[in-house]
This record gives C-alpha cells, sequence and structure tokens, in this order.
C-alpha cells in the first residue's frame, strides 16, 4: 500500500471525525478546536492536491482569522446564554439526520457515476508539475493566473471584502447612534404602569427611533406620550402605538 | 485500493459537506450553525480543488480562493449579526428565539 | 348607371343619425329632420319607378364589395327592378304619411314612472304634451325606412338577411318603445324571439343557397336565379332551400306557426303598427318569396306549403279578429289574415296577384292603423272597442277614411281590395301547380273574404255608429289635428283608387309592368321545359298521340294565360255579394240589433272562447316552448350557475383559504425549518438528476 493512501486515509479519518466533533460537541469552545483539528487537516488534504497556497490560507483565513473571530463573540456572549441544549427539536433532528444519508448516498452514487466532460488544460500531470514548477511554484502560478486571467474578478473580491467589514462596523455599532437619538428626545413617558415621565435611563435601548410630536410643541396635560409609548419595563425597547 | 483518485477527495468532500449540513440543520446554537456552515464552504473548496487537480488546471484553486474570501467576508457580516442579535435577544444564541419572520 | 340611387336608403340613415346622436338638443323639432328625409327619399323613389317605366330596364348601383373572400364574394349593390320599385313606392309614400301623422300622434303618454299629474285633461287644452322621447322615436322610424329600403333594394341574399335582421331591430325597438309598460317589452322580446326562429331559417336557406349555388347574388349571369332556373340544382335541393327560406318569411310576414308575435306588436305607437306591422315590413316575407319565385316555382311541395300556411292563416285571423275588442288588434289580426291571402297567392302562382294585394293592402292597412291611432288619439288613449261608438259625428274624417280603408279591406267593389283580392282568388282557382288544391283554397279565401267583412263593418259600426259607450261627461272624443287627418286623406285617396291600376284583371297596367320581373322565370321554366321534353320524346317515341296532347295543353298555359273574361266576372260577382254578406250580417248584429252577439257568444260558448283565446296558440306555445325554456334556464341558474360556475369559484377561493390556513403553520419562524426545507429541496433535485440524467440505472 503506498504511502500517500495512508496518509490519506489517516488525514481523512481526522477530518471526518473532527467534523463530527463540531457538530456533537455540548460546548461551543469544543466544537470550535475540533474545527480548528478539521481545517488543519483539510490543510493537510490540499497540499496532497497540489494546492499549497490554498492550504496556507486555508489556515491563515479559517483558524487565523475567522475562528479565532468565532472565539471571540463566543467569549463575548453571556456564558450562562450558552446553551444547554444539544441539538433542536426531535422532529428536525431526525429528519436532519436522515435527509444527510441520503444526501450522502446519493452524492455517492453521483460520484461513482461521474464522467468527466472537462477538457484537460495540460494531458500529463507531470508536464503540468513541471510547468508548475518552472514560474516558481504553485504560489506563483497561482498568482500568474489571478492576475491575468481572473483579474476583475479578483478585484470584485476585493470589493466585496470591503463591503462586507464595513456592513460589520455598521451592524456591530448603531446602538450608539440611537442612544443619542434618545437622549436628544428628552424625556419620554412610557404606557406602563410603572411608565414615569422620567429621563429614560441610559441603558440597552434599541435604536429604534420613536416618532412623535416634537417636543414643545404640544403639550398634552398628564404627558403627551402617554398615548403613544408603551413598555413592559423600561428596559424593554419601546414601541410604539398601542398593543 | 491503489492509486488515490479524485473520487477519494470528492467522497471526503462529501463527507464533510454532508456532515456540516446535518450540524446546521440539528443545531440550535447559532455559532455551531456557523461554524458548520464554514466548514461546507470549505468542503465545496476541497472538491473544486479537487477537479482541478483532476484537469491539471489552476481554475479550482483560483475559485476555491475566490470562496475563501466570501467565508471571510461573509464571517465578518455573521459574527457582526450575533453581536447585534446579543443586544436585543434574552438569548443570542438560539436560533428558534428569532422567529419574527413569522409575524 | 343611376348614381344617385344610394340616396334612396340613405337619406333616412342620416336622419337617423342626426336624431339620434343629436336629436336631444332639439327635442321636439326632430321631425324637421326625417320627415323632409324621408320625403327626398320618396321622390327619388318615384323618379326611379318613373325611369323604370320609361326604359323597362333595371337600375342598379354597385356601392362597394363587402367581403372580398375567395370563391365568396358580397357585394352592396342597389338593385331596383320592377318589384323593387313598387316596393319602394309603397315603403317610402306609406312611410312618409306615417311619419306626418305621428308629429301630431306622439303625444305623451302615461308613464307611471314620472310624476302622475293628470293626463285625462289634456285634449280639453288643445295644445298637447309630447313624448319626451320624440326625437328618438323620429330617429327609430326612419332608421326603419333606411333598412326596409335596403331589404327590398338589395341584390343578393345575404344583404336582404342583415337588412331583414335590422327590420327585426327597429320592429323590436319600436314595439318596446314605451318599455317602461310591461306589455309592451314582453311583446317586444316576443316578437324578436320568434322572428329569431324564422331567421334562423332563413340564414340556414342562405348557406344552403350559397352550398348549392355558389353565390348569393340574385341576377346575372351566374346569379342564382339564372342557375336556378338552368336546373343547376336537384329539385329536392330546391324544395329544401324553398322551405328554409319560407321559414323566413313565415317569421317575418306573421303566418300560421309562428304569428303569435303579431298582434301582441300592437303594443308599439300606432303609427309604428301602421308602418311596420301592417305596410311594410310584414310584407318583406310575401317580397322575398315573390323575389325567389324562380326557387319556390320549381318546387311543387314548397308551393304546396306555402299556399296550404297562407290560407290556414288567413281563415284563422279572420276568425279571431271577429271576437277581438281591442281596435288594434282587430285590425292586427286583419293584417295577419291578408297577409295569409298575399301567402297562398305565392303558394298558387299567382306572383303577381300577392305584390297587387300586397300594395294594396299596404295603402289600405296603414291607412287604418292610422285612422285607428287617430281614434285613440281623439279617445285620450282608450283601446277597447266596447267602450267606443257614435264617433262618426266628432271625427268626420277619421271616419270616412277609415270607412273606405274597411270597405277596402272587406273588398267592396270598387275600391283597392276587391281588385287584388278578387284576383288573388280566381289566380288560385285557376292555379297551374294545383288545379284542385287551388280550387279549395279559392273556397277558403271567400269563406275569409265574408269574415273579413263581418270583422270590418263590426270594426266600424262599434267605432264610429251606435250609441257611445264611453263616459260623455269626462271623456270628449275630438277629432284630430290636421297633421294628423291630411295623411289619412292622403291615404285614402290610393285606398280608394289604386285598384285601378289592375282594372282589367290579369291584364291592367300594374301587371304589364311586373311581367318582366316573373316572365323570365317563364321563358327560364320553359326552356327547362324543353330540355325535359327532349328525354320525353327520346324515351317515347310511339306515344306520339300523347305527346302531342302534352303539347297542345302547354300552349293552351301559355297562350291562355289569361283567363276567360266569364271566370272574373263571376268571381267579381261572388266575392262583392260575399263581401256585402259580411257587411250585412255586421249590420242586423250591430246596428238593426236583429242578431244579439252576446247570445250567439253564449250559445256557442266553446267555439267563441276558442275564437277569444285566439285558438289557444299562445296556451298550447307556453306550455310546449316557454315553460320548459323556463325550466330550463331555471336548471341552468340553479344547478349549473350557482351550484357548478360559482360554486367551482366560490370552491376554489374557500378552498384556497382552507389550504392557506394549514399551510400557514408551515411558516414556522423557525430558520431551522427553512433550512431543513432547502436540504430537502436539494435532496429531491440530486435524486431527480440522478434519476433523470445518471447512467446507472440505464
Amino acid at each position: 500500500m503506498p504511502w500517500d493512501v495512508i496518509i490519506f486515509y489517516m488525514i481523512g479519518a481526522v477530518c471526518v471525525l473532527s467534523a463530527a466533533g463540531v457538530v456533537v460537541a455540548n460546548n461551543p469552545v469544543h466544537s470550535a478546536i475540533f474545527l480548528v483539528l478539521c481545517f488543519f487537516n483539510v490543510a493537510a488534504i490540499f497540499v496532497m492536491l497540489g494546492a499549497e497556497f490554498l492550504a496556507v490560507a486555508q489556515i491563515i483565513v479559517y483558524t487565523g482569522a475567522i475562528l479565532v473571530l468565532v472565539l471571540f463573540v463566543l467569549m463575548l456572549v453571556d456564558p450562562d446564554d450558552l446553551p444547554e441544549f444539544h441539538a433542536a427539536r426531535p422532529v428536525q433532528r431526525y429528519v436532519g439526520l436522515l435527509l444527510g444519508l441520503i444526501l450522502l448516498l446519493e452524492v455517492g452514487v453521483a460520484i461513482l457515476d461521474r464522467s468527466v466532460v472537462g477538457r484537460r488544460a495540460v494531458a500529463d500531470q507531470q508536464e503540468f508539475t513541471q510547468i508548475v514548477d518552472l514560474v516558481g511554484g504553485n504560489t506563483q502560478a497561482l498568482g500568474r493566473t489571478l492576475y491575468t486571467q481572473y483579474l476583475l474578478p479578483f478585484e470584485v473580491i476585493s470589493l466585496v471584502l470591503t463591503v462586507g467589514v464595513i456592513g460589520a462596523i455598521v451592524l456591530a455599532l448603531p446602538e450608539r447612534l440611537g442612544e443619542r437619538l434618545y437622549r436628544r428626545r428628552g424625556t419620554i413617558s412610557l404606557g406602563h404602569p410603572r411608565g414615569t415621565d422620567l429621563a429614560l435611563p441610559a441603558g440597552p435601548v434599541g435604536e429604534s427611533p420613536i416618532a412623535g410630536p416634537t417636543p414643545g410643541a404640544e403639550v398634552v396635560p398628564g404627558g403627551y406620550g402617554r398615548r403613544l409609548i408603551m413598555a413592559r419595563d423600561p428596559n424593554e425597547q419601546p414601541v410604539i402605538g398601542r398593543r | 485500493m491503489g492509486e488515490i483518485g479524485v473520487n477519494h477527495f470528492l467522497f471526503l468532500s462529501a463527507a464533510l459537506f454532508i456532515i456540516g449540513m446535518m450540524g446546521v440543520l440539528i443545531r440550535r446554537n447559532i455559532l455551531i450553525i456557523f461554524m458548520c456552515v464554514e466548514l461546507m464552504v470549505t468542503a465545496a473548496n476541497m472538491s473544486l480543488i479537487a477537479f482541478g487537480w483532476e484537469l491539471n488546471s489552476l481554475q479550482g484553486q483560483s475559485f476555491a480562493l475566490f470562496t475563501i474570501a466570501v467565508a471571510a467576508a461573509e464571517a465578518a457580516v455573521g459574527l457582526a449579526i450575533i453581536i447585534a442579535l446579543s443586544r436585543r435577544v434574552r438569548t443570542p444564541v438560539d436560533v428558534d428565539e428569532m422567529r419574527t419572520l413569522r409575524d | 348607371m343611376a348614381d344617385w340611387l344610394f340616396l334612396i336608403p340613405v337619406l333616412p340613415l342620416l336622419a337617423f343619425g342626426i336624431n339620434f346622436f343629436f336629436g336631444r338638443s332639439f327635442r321636439y323639432q326632430a321631425h324637421w329632420v326625417a320627415v323632409p328625409a324621408v320625403l327626398a327619399s320618396w321622390a327619388l323613389s318615384v323618379a326611379a319607378f318613373l325611369d323604370i317605366r320609361e326604359n323597362d330596364e333595371p337600375l342598379s348601383q354597385h356601392l362597394f364589395t363587402w367581403i372580398p373572400s375567395g370563391d365568396f364574394r358580397v357585394d352592396v349593390n342597389l338593385y331596383v327592378d320592377q318589384l323593387t320599385a313598387v316596393m319602394l313606392l309603397v315603403v317610402t309614400t306609406v312611410g312618409l304619411l306615417v311619419h306626418i301623422f305621428s308629429i301630431g300622434y306622439m303625444t305623451k303618454v302615461f308613464d307611471p314612472n314620472e310624476a302622475a299629474h293628470g293626463h285625462a285633461d289634456h285634449g280639453a287644452h288643445g295644445a298637447e304634451e309630447k313624448d319626451p322621447r320624440y326625437f328618438l322615436f323620429f330617429a327609430y322610424l326612419p332608421l326603419f325606412v333606411f333598412s326596409m329600403l335596403m331589404l327590398v333594394m338589395a341584390d343578393n341574399y345575404l344583404l336582404m338577411f342583415v337588412f331583414w335582421e335590422a327590420v327585426g331591430l327597429c320592429s323590436y325597438l319600436l314595439i318596446g318603445f314605451y318599455y317602461w309598460r310591461r306589455s309592451a317589452a314582453n311583446a317586444a322580446k316576443k316578437a324578436f324571439i320568434v322572428n329569431r326562429v324564422g331567421d334562423l331559417g332563413f340564414g340556414l336557406g342562405v348557406m344552403w343557397t350559397f352550398v348549392a349555388f355558389g353565390t348569393l347574388a340574385f341576377y346575372g349571369e351566374d346569379g342564382v336565379f339564372a342557375q336556378a332556373a338552368r336546373g343547376v340544382a336537384s329539385e329536392g335541393t330546391l324544395t329544401g332551400i324553398a322551405l328554409l327560406l319560407f321559414t323566413g318569411a313565415v317569421g317575418k310576414s306573421a303566418q300560421f306557426p309562428l304569428h303569435v308575435w303579431l298582434p301582441d306588436a300592437m303594443e308599439g305607437p300606432t303609427p309604428v303598427s301602421a308602418l311596420i306591422h301592417a305596410a311594410t315590413m310584414v310584407t318583406a316575407g310575401i317580397y322575398m318569396v315573390a323575389r325567389s319565385h324562380v326557387i319556390f316555382s320549381q318546387s311543387t311541395t314548397a308551393m304546396w306549403v306555402v299556399s296550404a300556411i297562407g290560407a290556414f292563416t288567413a281563415f284563422m285571423a279572420a276568425t279571431i279578429a271577429i271576437t277581438q275588442f281591442d281596435i288594434k288588434r282587430v285590425i292586427a289580426y286583419s293584417t295577419l289574415s291578408q297577409l295569409g291571402y298575399m301567402a297562398f297567392a305565392l303558394g298558387t302562382g299567382a306572383w303577381i296577384a300577392a305584390i297587387f294585394h300586397l300594395m294594396t293592402h299596404a295603402f289600405f292597412k296603414g291607412l287604418l292603423f292610422l285612422g285607428a291611432g287617430s281614434v285613440i288619439h281623439g279617445m285620450h288613449h282608450e283601446q277597447d272597442i266596447r267602450n267606443m261608438g257614435g264617433l262618426r259625428k266628432q271625427m268626420p274624417v277619421t271616419f270616412w277614411t277609415f270607412l273606405i280603408a274597411s270597405a277596402a279591406n272587406a273588398g267592396i267593389i270598387p275600391l283597392a281590395g276587391f281588385w287584388s283580392k278578387d284576383e288573388i282568388i280566381v289566380g288560385s282557382w285557376i292555379s297551374e301547380p294545383f288545379p284542385n288544391w287551388g280550387k279549395f283554397i279559392a273556397i277558403v279565401g271567400l269563406v275569409s273574404a265574408f269574415l273579413t267583412s263581418l270583422y270590418m263593418f263590426r270594426l266600424v259600426f262599434l267605432v264610429f255608429f251606435t250609441r257611445p259607450r264611453y263616459d260623455a261627461s269626462h271623456l270628449h272624443p275630438h277629432e284630430s289635428p290636421a297633421v294628423m287627418t291630411i295623411p289619412l286623406i292622403l291615404l285614402a285617396i290610393p285606398s280608394a283608387v289604386i285598384g285601378f291600376v289592375g282594372f282589367p284583371p290579369e291584364d291592367g297596367p300594374f301587371h304589364h309592368f311586373l311581367e318582366p320581373v316573373f316572365s323570365e322565370q317563364a321563358e327560364a321554366s320553359q326552356e327547362a321545359d324543353e330540355t325535359a321534353s327532349l328525354y320525353v320524346v327520346a324515351g317515347a317515341q310511339e306515344d306520339g298521340l300523347h305527346q302531342e296532347e302534352a303539347t297542345e295543353a302547354e300552349e293552351h298555359e301559355e297562350g291562355g294565360h289569361h283567363v276567360s273574361t266569364r271566370t272574373t266576372v263571376t268571381f267579381g260577382i261572388i266575392s262583392t255579394a260575399v263581401a256585402l254578406l259580411g257587411l250585412f250580417v255586421a249590420y242586423l248584429t250591430y246596428i238593426a240589433g236583429r242578431i244579439d252577439p252576446v247570445a250567439v257568444a253564449n250559445r256557442y260558448q266553446g267555439l267563441y272562447q276558442f275564437l277569444y283565446n285566439k285558438w289557444g296558440w299562445d296556451e298550447l306555445y307556453n306550455k310546449i316552448f316557454v315553460a320548459p325554456a323556463r325550466w330550463l334556464a331555471m336548471v341552468l341558474w340553479r344547478v349549473v350557475d350557482v351550484g357548478i360556475i360559482d360554486g367551482a369559484v366560490n370552491g376554489v377561493a374557500a378552498g384556497i383559504g382552507v389550504i392557506s390556513q394549514r399551510l400557514r403553520h408551515v411558516q414556522t419562524g423557525l430558520v431551522a425549518n427553512y433550512a431543513l426545507a432547502i436540504a430537502l429541496g436539494m435532496v429531491v433535485m440530486v435524486g431527480v438528476y440522478l434519476a433523470a440524467f445518471s447512467d446507472l440505472f440505464r
């Protein structure tokens, strides 16, 4: 048995097992660790496939960046909120498993049944390796391809990344703007038994702006906001109109 | 058993993809679902690279590179969404709590 | 050839357009549009008549090609031959006078929908209020004149059919002119629907004509008639076509099975009854059969049917007329009866006599209706003759003209009706196609003539003689204004003297004028006979003697188509005697009081009721056609419409509602469920892909 076959099966087994660990682990942090393991093995597979650059990129981007980010988020979330639950409702669980098995079967059949319809760029594997080596290796070859054949998509993907970053910032930061909006509104009354004509306590409130008459324009005795704003408790987000 | 062929890689890729899919379907923790999605994306990447390897071409790898970039962007936005959710939902990581689509 | 022919129909059409679209702005002056148009049309008709009389040549004008579709070509041609010229004169003359009469007649009729203010004392004030839809009346009337003129001027069956329908439409509109009256609306519907039955037959006949001859044009080398005369079609085909065409005539001319609409049509304004339902439209059927005489005369069966139906109608309507009390209904049944005369004249081959009677009848029956209208007008819309009486003093002009018309209708000697009716009876007595049957029909005609005289003078006596039976303290009958009496007088003149155009019976100027139209057929059939006789000769040479006899008989017929003077005089005397007998009986009954009509009616209760109920046709049709149709409509409504169609529509809506109620639970709002659905979709798609495209399962 050739070494590469043995190595492939070893790596593949670790890969699958660690992926399964991601799914079944109770603790999300364990899941993340399993995922890191899985991705390292995937990187190894990439190397076997001759994609050294992508193997490195996989490690840097996924394990280095994304998973670290995931772990950060895990830390941000209140540990009490971390679910004790393992899985979804039973129906969902069993149907999901069943669908997965069926799909596995189908894809397996498809793989066994497939035929190559693509045209080989270079007829021989040896020759291809030689060509790649000629330009200095996989990274150089890939760079040539990206900056010649795929220049426009490459630039577009940079735009996608920029937009993604901006979107992340906008999503993560808006409540400060909302807070400022609240402060400017001055006093509002909450249509709640406990609601008072007090300045809204600074706290985690939603950014949803509250439509209402401009303060001072019209003062209704008993608090003009009483008709407009109701909240069950001061911490909850005010809702416009009656429930 | 003999030579390592493309089918080996494809089977591995399929296995990873389906494990990811099952995770998406059966877990409720949004972070784990997120990680499973990443797993599925990676499995798809592996398929692409395997096809490129079979055809002696760099196109598969190029495509996989783009996918990684998109996955990175997706990760940024997705995690930002989780952060934003954490401010207004009691248990931000439970997807079953997010059901405003229903009303 | 005659480029101005188109003006004859177009002028009334123009009047219609102006009054219909702009009439609202000059409401009560609408007759200033309609009357001059019809007057001009009349003048042009006279010109056309004189032209034809002068040159003996048919006039025609090609307007445009309506349908150029391969072999099927329909031209809109105006064609005026002698027959059409006579019809033109009749239509425009009566039409013109009726238009003038209507100016005075179309006063406001009590409309229960409007505020019911006193109507009874209108007459006392002289100036009566006009009908609010006066202009509309003067739009429909020219429209009718236009349609009728086009009908008689059409040179092919399709064009004729179109205007055949158009006059039916006008009839419908005018019968239902007082649409707020339920009876009027029903009568209009009845007329329209009953006419549809006949028109279906006519339409089928036209189609069959096209199938048989490949054309619809009347005349010309390849015209229908030329081909029919050449014997292109078999006798069976011709019989079929003739019977179908006659079905149309039965509907339009209110012959026996389809006669029920005409008496009800009297719900329309009286001038309409005069113009449409007496003088012109109802004679369209007679005209059409006369026009198609080439086809009819080659089918003995068709001729027999025509004559039988005509004779039966003549007799039946006359018997009904005796018992009716509505002044207009009596005249309506009289119209039916006279149309029956015309029909059996056609059926027995007396074409010219039929047209002659058509013409005289148009004048005296138009006059009768207008006179009745004048009476109704003078009596403030009272129509029951039991509530009249002694009107000759209050309405002298109406009385005299009405008397002339009645006498003409009854066939009193020097008046128009005598000549034409007598000729019809003689014509059927000596009928060539049916020697014995013709004699029988002639006798039926004589009996009907007696009845005609009886009911006409019954009407005259009950309306104009005897004591007034109306409430004289409230109702003051008055003579109609000059605008109404002048048309009466103008119509009385032809009613009295027009008979003399056919004076030497069978040999008058009228006959000579019309001869070219009907002799073509004679020539053609002669040709056909010749070809036929060739075969006979070939087949039966030894039968020389027989052959000779046959030729002799033929010669006798051809040369001696004229009737011996003795026969004519004999029949003149007989019919006069019959008419006078009717007059005498009416006199005894209603003036001298020797016969008590009530006692007679009581004595023969069953017969009287039978006649009074118009032989029960309406009830019969109600049972046979109307009730099942209602039942079917009910079924269609209750079961098909409400049950199936509405049920399907509502069911789909309700079903969608129910399904939606169920389906909304699918939208759980749970992201996981959506993901599951996506996965399921993927599984299915891959499965379908494998099943459809994979080689694995091949």
